[in-house]
C-alpha cells in the first residue's frame, strides 16, 4: 500500500498536507502524534472513510478511491476504534459479519466457517462464541471485534488505537495478539497508538505526524529521540536504552 | 441462526392470540350469532347476519390487523435506520407527509383516485427526505430526529386541516382521506391494502438480515464491505411504503409502530429475523385490540382505535423517553 502526496482539509484547515509514505508489506506500522496532528483523518483516508482532495492511495497498484467497499474489504480489514452492537448478540454471529463481503449473510459455506473458526481460534474467543457481546469483558470484546475483521482473511490489518478504554493486562494482551498476527500469520498491520513505549516496543516502522505532516519515519530504535518528542508533543521526557530496548521515560 | 425456544413459544403464543383475538373480534357488536351459525352462514348456506356480518366486520377487522402489522414493521425499520428507539411513522411525520400530499393530488385530479397508494409514498418519502435532511448532522441524533419529525409532522397535519377547511371537504376523496378512519371499511380496502402491505413486508422479511448492520458503527459497516447509506435509503424507503399504504387506507395512528417494536424486542431480542414477522403479528394483534376495544368501551358509540393508541402510546412514549436518557444521553 502507497500513500502518494495526500491533501485533505476541514473548511480552510489543513489536516493532512503533502503526506506520502509506503506501507511495508509484512511489517508492523504505528502512527504517533500528538492530538489534532492529523493521524486519525489518515487512518480515515486510508480506509475509504474520507476522500483525499489531493493525491491517492494505492493497493495493488489500484487507487482506492475506485475499489469498490465489497473488494476492499477482501483486502484490507479494519478495526475502529469505537464499536457498538445489539446488547443481546452473541459473539459468533458477530464474528459471521466479517463474511458479509463475501456474500457471507445467505447461507455461509464452508470457507465462510473455516475462516470464522480461525478468527476466533487466533483471538482466543472460541469459548464464548455462544455468550452474549454485552456479557463479555472490555478486552475479551476488542478481542471479538479483531476476529471480525480476521473473518474477512485479509493480508492488511489496520487498527485505530485498539488499546483505548483498556486497562494496562488487556493493552498488552492485545499487542501480543498484534504481534502474532504479523510474525507467525504474515499480516501487514498499520495501526495508530497513543502510548509512544507500546509503539517503540511492538513496531517495525513508525511514522511520526505534525500539523498534518510527516516529520520522521523509519525503525522506531533510530526515530524515537528526546529531540522527536520535543518536536511532536512539545515536552522534554528521556529517552533511555534499558537492555538494547528504548524508553521514553513519560511521566 | 437457529430459532431458541423462547422465541418460538413467543411466536405460537402471539398467533394464537391473535386467532383467539380475530374469533372474538368477529363477534363483537350489535349484531351477534352463534359460532355454528357463523360457520354454516360462511360455508354452508346463506344467512343474512352473517353475510352483514361478512360485509361488514369481516374487512375492518382484516384492515386493522393489515394496519397494525405494517405500521409495526414501518416503526422497526425506522427505529433501524435511526438507530433511534423513539422513531415512529407517525410522530416522525411520515403519515401525515402521505395523507397531505395524497389528499392535494385527488383533489385536483380526482380521475387519478386509483393511484392514491402512490400519492401516500411519494408523500411519505416526501417527509422522511425532510426529516432525515434537517436533522442529519454528523449523523442522526435521537432527539433531533423527533424533535425535527414533530415539526414536519404539525407542518403537514396543519396543511391537511387548512385545506379540508378550505373547501376540499367538498371533495369527498380527499376528506376522506384526511378524515379516515377504520370503520365502514369494505372489502375493496382490504384488497388494496393487502397487496400494498403484504408487498412491504416481504421486502422487510427480505432486508432483516441487512437491518442487524445497522446497529453497528457505520464505520464498521462500511469496512465490511457495506454501503451504509445505500442501505439506509433501501431500509427508509420499505418503512415509507409501509407506513403511507396504511395511512392511505386508515388515516394517521401513531404509537403503533413505537410500542409493538419495543415489546418485541424485550421478548424475541433484536436480531430482526425474528424481531420483523414477530412485531407484524403482534402489531395486527394490538391494533386489532384497540380497534375490538373500542367498539365495546362506550357501545353504541365508537372509539377509533387511533385515539386509544394515543391515549395508551403517550405515557409509554414519555416512559421510553426517560429510559433512553440512560443509553442515549441527550
Amino acid at each position: 500500500m502507497e500513500v502518494e502526496s495526500i491533501e485533505f482539509s476541514y473548511g480552510k484547515h489543513k489536516v493532512l498536507d503533502n503526506v506520502s509514505f509506503k506501507i511495508i508489506k509484512g511489517k508492523i506500522t504505528t502512527v504517533i502524534g500528538a492530538n489534532g496532528c492529523g493521524k486519525s483523518t489518515l487512518f480515515n483516508v486510508m480506509t475509504k472513510n474520507l476522500k483525499p482532495e489531493k493525491g491517492r492511495v494505492i493497493l495493488n497498484e489500484k487507487n482506492i478511491v475506485n475499489i469498490s467497499l465489497k473488494n476492499f474489504a477482501k483486502q484490507v480489514a479494519i478495526v475502529h476504534q469505537h464499536n457498538t452492537a445489539p446488547n443481546d448478540i452473541i459473539v459468533e454471529k458477530l464474528v459471521e459479519y466479517g463474511r458479509i463481503a463475501y456474500g457471507g449473510l445467505k447461507k455461509s459455506n464452508s470457507d465462510d466457517e473455516k475462516y470464522i473458526k480461525f478468527a476466533m481460534d487466533v483471538t482466543g474467543v472460541s469459548k464464548f462464541s455462544k455468550k452474549q457481546l454485552s456479557a463479555l469483558s472490555g478486552g475479551e470484546r476488542q478481542r471479538v471485534w479483531i476476529a471480525v475483521a480476521l473473518a474477512q482473511n485479509t493480508k492488511i490489518l489496520f487498527l485505530d488505537e485498539p488499546t483505548t478504554y483498556l486497562d494496562i493486562r488487556y493493552q498488552i494482551e492485545i499487542l501480543r495478539l498484534v504481534r502474532k498476527l504479523n510474525t507467525e500469520y504474515g499480516m501487514t498491520i498499520i495501526m495508530v497508538l497513543h502510548d509512544i513505549n507500546q509503539s517503540i516496543a511492538y513496531s517495525n516502522h513508525i511514522i511520526a505526524m505534525k500539523n498534518g505532516r510527516i516529520v520522521a519515519e523509519g525503525n522506531p530504535d533510530e526515530v524515537i529521540t528526546e529531540g522527536l518528542i520535543k518536536d511532536i508533543y512539545g515536552i522534554d521526557l528521556c529517552v533511555k536504552n534499558f537492555e538494547n530496548n528504548k524508553f521514553v521515560l513519560n511521566i | 441462526m437457529i430459532m431458541s425456544k423462547r422465541v418460538l413459544i413467543s411466536f405460537i403464543i402471539v398467533i394464537i392470540m391473535l386467532g383467539s383475538l380475530f374469533i372474538v373480534s368477529v363477534n363483537t357488536g350489535s349484531l351477534k350469532v352463534t359460532y355454528e351459525e357463523l360457520f354454516s352462514g360462511l360455508f354452508i348456506e346463506y344467512n343474512e347476519n352473517v353475510a352483514i356480518i361478512y360485509d361488514l366486520r369481516f374487512p375492518r377487522i382484516i384492515v386493522a390487523a393489515l394496519a397494525g402489522a405494517a405500521l409495526s414493521v414501518s416503526g422497526v425499520l425506522f427505529q433501524a435506520v435511526l438507530k433511534n428507539p423513539l422513531s415512529d411513522p407517525g410522530i416522525i411525520g411520515i403519515s401525515s407527509g402521505a395523507v397531505f400530499v395524497s389528499a392535494v393530488i385527488v383533489t385536483f385530479f380526482p380521475t387519478l383516485f386509483f393511484l392514491t397508494p402512490i400519492f401516500s409514498f411519494v408523500g411519505g418519502m416526501l417527509a422522511c427526505i425532510l426529516v432525515y435532511g434537517l436533522s442529519y448532522k454528523n449523523g442522526f441524533s435521537p432527539l433531533r430526529i423527533i424533535l425535527v419529525g414533530i415539526a414536519v409532522n404539525s407542518v403537514f397535519t396543519g396543511f391537511s386541516s387548512a385545506f379540508n377547511s378550505m373547501g376540499g371537504q367538498n371533495y369527498q376523496s380527499a376528506s376522506e382521506l384526511i378524515n379516515s378512519n377504520i370503520s365502514m371499511k369494505t372489502w375493496e380496502d382490504v384488497k388494496l391494502l393487502a397487496i400494498y402491505a403484504i408487498i412491504g413486508l416481504l421486502f422487510a422479511f427480505m432486508i432483516s438480515k441487512r437491518c442487524n448492520l445497522l446497529a453497528l458503527e457505520d464505520k464498521t459497516v462500511r469496512s465490511l464491505g457495506v454501503n451504509v447509506n445505500i442501505l439506509r435509503i433501501i431500509i427508509s424507503a420499505v418503512a415509507v411504503l409501509l407506513a403511507s399504504i396504511t395511512t392511505a387506507v386508515v388515516g394517521t395512528i401513531s404509537f403503533v409502530g413505537l410500542i409493538v417494536p419495543h415489546m418485541g424486542r424485550l421478548i424475541v431480542g433484536s436480531e430482526h429475523k425474528f424481531l420483523i414477522p414477530f412485531s407484524a403479528l403482534l402489531g395486527a394483534f394490538i391494533m386489532l385490540l384497540a380497534d375490538t376495544a373500542g367498539r365495546v368501551i362506550a357501545y353504541p358509540y365508537e372509539i377509533s382505535p387511533a385515539v386509544i393508541m394515543s391515549v395508551i402510546g403517550g405515557p409509554v412514549f414519555i416512559i421510553l423517553l426517560k429510559r433512553s436518557d440512560k443509553t442515549y444521553g441527550s
